[in-house]
């Protein structure tokens, strides 16, 4: 697990979540999952990247949590969720750990908008073949990700060589150097490379937080991933409308990757491209990318019954399951990492 | 019935009145009482929870200097840390006890007899030799008088009554104001808004903030070694000095400070439309200089619309500008500052001869040595008339006042007090000495950046007079108040009052 470094103050800070459960995946590695807003609303589940946690959605929670029940969970060997052992390196993993997470947070028969960022996106492709997501997902969104080829596709490093791009680009992605402290050096140095132009000082630092708090083993292991991705033949059989988002300015999954994905899915529910954006495109542009989360709801999620009695349903099952609830402090949003602390989990069920 | 008697009553738990109370102490008065309205302490510092709410002071001058803090976590602190060191102030130096809570003072009234003031609070009334109006002048918010605002079908708030209740996230929300609250609050929200859009009249100049944490190792340092903590807080206040000269004397040196001030927006901005929008035509230094890094990162959002304009209607969750733009939106929040120059307590306070404060002050606030107001007997305003800066710390300036307030109390001791040798006694500021002192005061802000630097302010009253800022340096201020000069006061002992002279009068006639 990593060191929780992230921001603790402003509006890129993560919000206190309303409960806290643990989701135990199919080889028993123990995921940290959150939930946030509102109790009776349509739920909608976030799935981050790579080298990111939780706190990466921070201001897209923010944007959906008045009227959505919003889920994060992260990723295994991210955040506060552990590595699994050495042999469990694919995105057949991600995709089990996803419905670890659906299964834990959503009330049976409670259908959510699923959407997942970079490896996020990557995860729900990884499961386009398991019938859960049938089951699970009304609709998903994948935002700034790509399918295949990211070594040869990506503009991370400026070299016009492409065998020289290429090689230097997996050596970043594989490595398990430390990446030290956020100075402003290193900030400089990893800003442009993730985020656009545009992008604001406090996204830079927030982003450079979560970044930089990757723990190196499993960092370098699920960048082999990456390095080796080939998700083509999955992302042509989504089983659900699937919605598209990418930056303009993406140098890490340049939105031609994301052209592509929209070309091979089966039922593309839109395709925005953001404008100067980079990579980061969740914490650059949080209503741009709640904007589409939220068509989703409306326009697949909508008609469902998701009122009180799915809720109550989920509620009681939860009881079952362990965690204890806890009230958000409005207006205190400094204090959410101390709190998040201070949460006990009573892990039951184990 | 009897009611109670004090020898001070102060008006307010804010920095002022929890200075005042901590100097009382000091001087060895604990026949006093601290009146606050609210449940707690911490005045202004209590009331805005906006988010991102900070000073643009750093911390280690914007702090008393009997009260060194070495805990400081940031150059500029949040409201949360500064409203956590008022309490802790009250806690050390043991002045909770004299705070009474919930007790808004409905009016205080002068008797001219009795040689005391008659104070109506929210639980009953009490008398008082001597009342300390510590009620702040960033205390009572202002919100403009917007026709059709009440057909708003959505929340409406001011900055400094934030209501956190109210879900922002993914909402249409505007802001009404550019100045220090709403520069904080932009940036703060802007993420978590479907759509920003802020109104502003007239734009502020906006410099870099030095901002970071202070490290573990300075604040062990600080503890240490107090004498550090010290020599950072003389360091910040003379660097401030050193400023005044320009803002006051020689407003044609703030030229090269407009420079920074037009890169930093450059540095941010690129777009040119927006860039023109947000360069300010005035001298800077005329209205308050802000300090932020991320409001015109904010701006540039594309989330965020800047309409160059005031407010000027609501029609349902129609926002119309002065200029004709139209916005909708489904939360609104004024960050349009504070009833400044009209004080809502000189409203409640009735002086010698009936009148109140507000009525003397209608053509502009004026007091002695920004403390007392003629007619009004000892009754010492805290950040009264002319006691504003516009850039160092109001903590110097509330201490310099303390001072003024301690040597009143002095006198009023020495010339008589209760159960003295003289009998009561009470100071009243000579109207003559009241209007040379503001003579002087106007005429050193005559050349002042505030006055000539081309702008409307809230340091202008509505007749256009600087009654708020005070035209010098903190040191200067603080010499000005160290004594009261008695000379510049008449002295009122019983019988000599207005009402007893009449009956005399009177009783003579018949």
């Amino acid at each position: 697990m990593t060191r929780l470094m992230h921001v603790t103050s402003g509006p890129y800070a993560p919000p206190v979540p309303r409960r806290e459960l643990t989701a135990l995946s199919a080889d028993g590695t123990r995921l940290h999952v959150e939930e946030h807003g509102a109790r009776d609303a349509p739920a909608v589940v976030l799935a981050h990247g790579w080298c990111c946690s939780t706190a990466f959605w921070a201001p897209v929670i923010r944007q959906l949590a008045p009227d959505h029940r919003v889920i994060a969970y992260d990723q295994r060997g991210h955040g506060r969720s552990p590595a699994g052992g050495d042999g469990s390196y694919h995105t057949a993993t991600l995709a089990d750990d996803l419905g670890a997470v659906l299964d834990a947070a959503l009330a049976p028969g409670e259908k959510a908008v699923i959407g997942g960022h970079s490896m996020g996106g990557m995860t729900l492709m990884a499961a386009a073949g398991r019938p859960y997501l049938r089951d699970r997902a009304a609709a998903v969104l994948l935002c700034s990700t790509g399918s295949a080829h990211l070594v040869p596709e990506s503009r991370v490093v400026p070299l016009r060589a492409r065998a020289l791009r290429s090689a230097a680009q997996r050596a970043l992605l594989v490595s398990r150097l430390p990446m030290g402290p956020v100075t402003p050096l290193s900030k400089k140095v990893l800003g442009p490379a993730i985020l656009g132009r545009g992008a604001t000082p406090a996204q830079i630092e927030a982003s450079a937080r979560i970044v930089f708090a990757s723990p190196r083993k499993p960092r370098g292991a699920w960048g082999r991933v990456l390095a080796t991705l080939d998700l083509d033949a999955e992302v042509a059989r989504m089983p659900v409308p699937a919605a598209v988002v990418h930056g303009s300015a993406d140098r890490l999954t340049p939105v031609r990757l994301a052209r592509k994905i929209a070309g091979l899915l089966p039922d593309c529910a839109g395709f925005t491209e953001l404008d100067g954006l980079g990579h980061m495109t969740p914490i650059e542009a949080p209503y741009a990318v709640a904007e589409v989360l939220r068509g989703l709801v409306r326009d697949h999620l909508g008609g469902r019954a998701v009122g009180a009695e799915a809720a109550a349903e989920a509620a009681g099952r939860a009881e079952q399951v362990e965690q204890v609830e806890k009230v958000e402090k409005v207006g205190k949003v400094a204090e959410g990492a101390d709190e998040q602390e201070a949460v006990k989990k009573e892990e039951a069920g184990a | 019935m009897t009611r109670e008697h004090v020898r001070v009553a102060v008006i307010g738990a804010g920095f002022g009145g929890l200075g005042a109370a901590v100097r009382l102490r000091r001087e060895g008065i604990t026949d006093f009482v601290v009146l606050e309205r609210a449940g707690a302490l911490g005045g202004t510092w209590r009331d805005n929870s906006y988010p991102g709410c900070a000073c643009d002071v750093p911390s280690h001058l914007y702090s008393f200097s009997f009260a060194p803090h070495a805990e400081w976590p940031r150059t500029f602190s949040g409201q949360e840390h500064i409203w956590d060191y008022l309490e802790q102030v009250a806690d050390i130096f043991g002045v909770r006890q004299h705070i009474r809570f919930d007790h808004e003072v409905r009016s205080i009234r002068w008797d001219d007899d009795e040689l005391h003031w008659e104070v109506d609070t929210a639980q009953g009334e009490l008398t008082a030799d001597v009342v300390v109006s510590a009620t702040g002048p960033l205390s009572d918010p202002k919100v403009p008088d917007i026709p059709g605002l009440d057909t708003f079908p959505g929340k409406v708030f001011h900055s400094a009554r934030w209501d956190h209740d109210v879900p922002l996230g993914g909402r249409r929300v505007a802001v009404v104001g550019t100045g220090a609250s709403a520069i904080q609050i932009v940036p703060s929200i802007q993420p978590e808004v479907s759509r920003l859009t802020v109104f502003q009249r007239t734009p502020p100049w906006v410099l870099p903030r030095v901002d970071r944490a202070i490290s573990a190792p300075e604040r062990w340092l600080h503890t240490r070694a107090p004498a550090t903590a010290k020599l950072r807080r003389g360091i910040l206040w003379g660097i401030r000095e050193l400023q005044v000269q320009a803002f006051t004397k020689h407003p044609g040196e703030l030229g090269f400070v407009e420079g920074l001030a037009k890169r930093h927006l450059g540095r941010a901005v690129k777009d040119p439309a927006l860039r023109r929008k947000l360069i300010p035509d005035y001298r800077i230094g005329c209205k308050r200089i802000l300090l932020s890094n991320d409001y015109y990162p904010a701006l540039a959002q594309p989330n965020v619309d800047v309409v160059a304009s005031g407010l000027r209607e609501v029609r349902g969750s129609t926002l119309v500008a002065a200029d004709g733009t139209e916005t909708e939106a489904d939360a609104l929040i004024f960050g349009t500052g504070f009833h400044v120059t009209d004080m809502p307590i000189a409203d409640r306070i009735k002086g010698r001869d009936g009148t109140t404060l507000a009525e003397t002050w209608g053509d502009g606030m004026e007091a002695l040595r920004g403390a007392s107001a003629a007619g009004f007997p000892n009754l010492l305003t805290i950040i009264g008339p002319n006691t504003g800066l516009g850039n160092s710390s109001m903590i110097l300036i509330i201490e310099a006042q303390l001072n003024y307030l301690a040597d009143f109390v002095r006198h009023l001791d020495r010339l008589g007090g209760p159960g003295g040798p003289g009998g009561r006694v009470a100071l009243d500021a000579r109207p003559s000495a009241v209007r040379d002192w503001n003579e002087r005061v106007q005429e050193r802000m005559k050349r002042t950046v505030w006055n000539t630097g081309g702008c409307d302010s809230w340091y202008l009253d509505a007749n256009g007079r600087n009654t708020t800022v005070w035209p010098g340096t903190t040191s200067e201020f603080r010499k000005v108040t160290r004594k009261v000069h008695m000379e510049e006061y008449e002295v009122l002992r019983p019988g000599s009052g207005k009402a007893a002279a009449a009956r005399r009068g009177a009783e003579a006639v018949r």
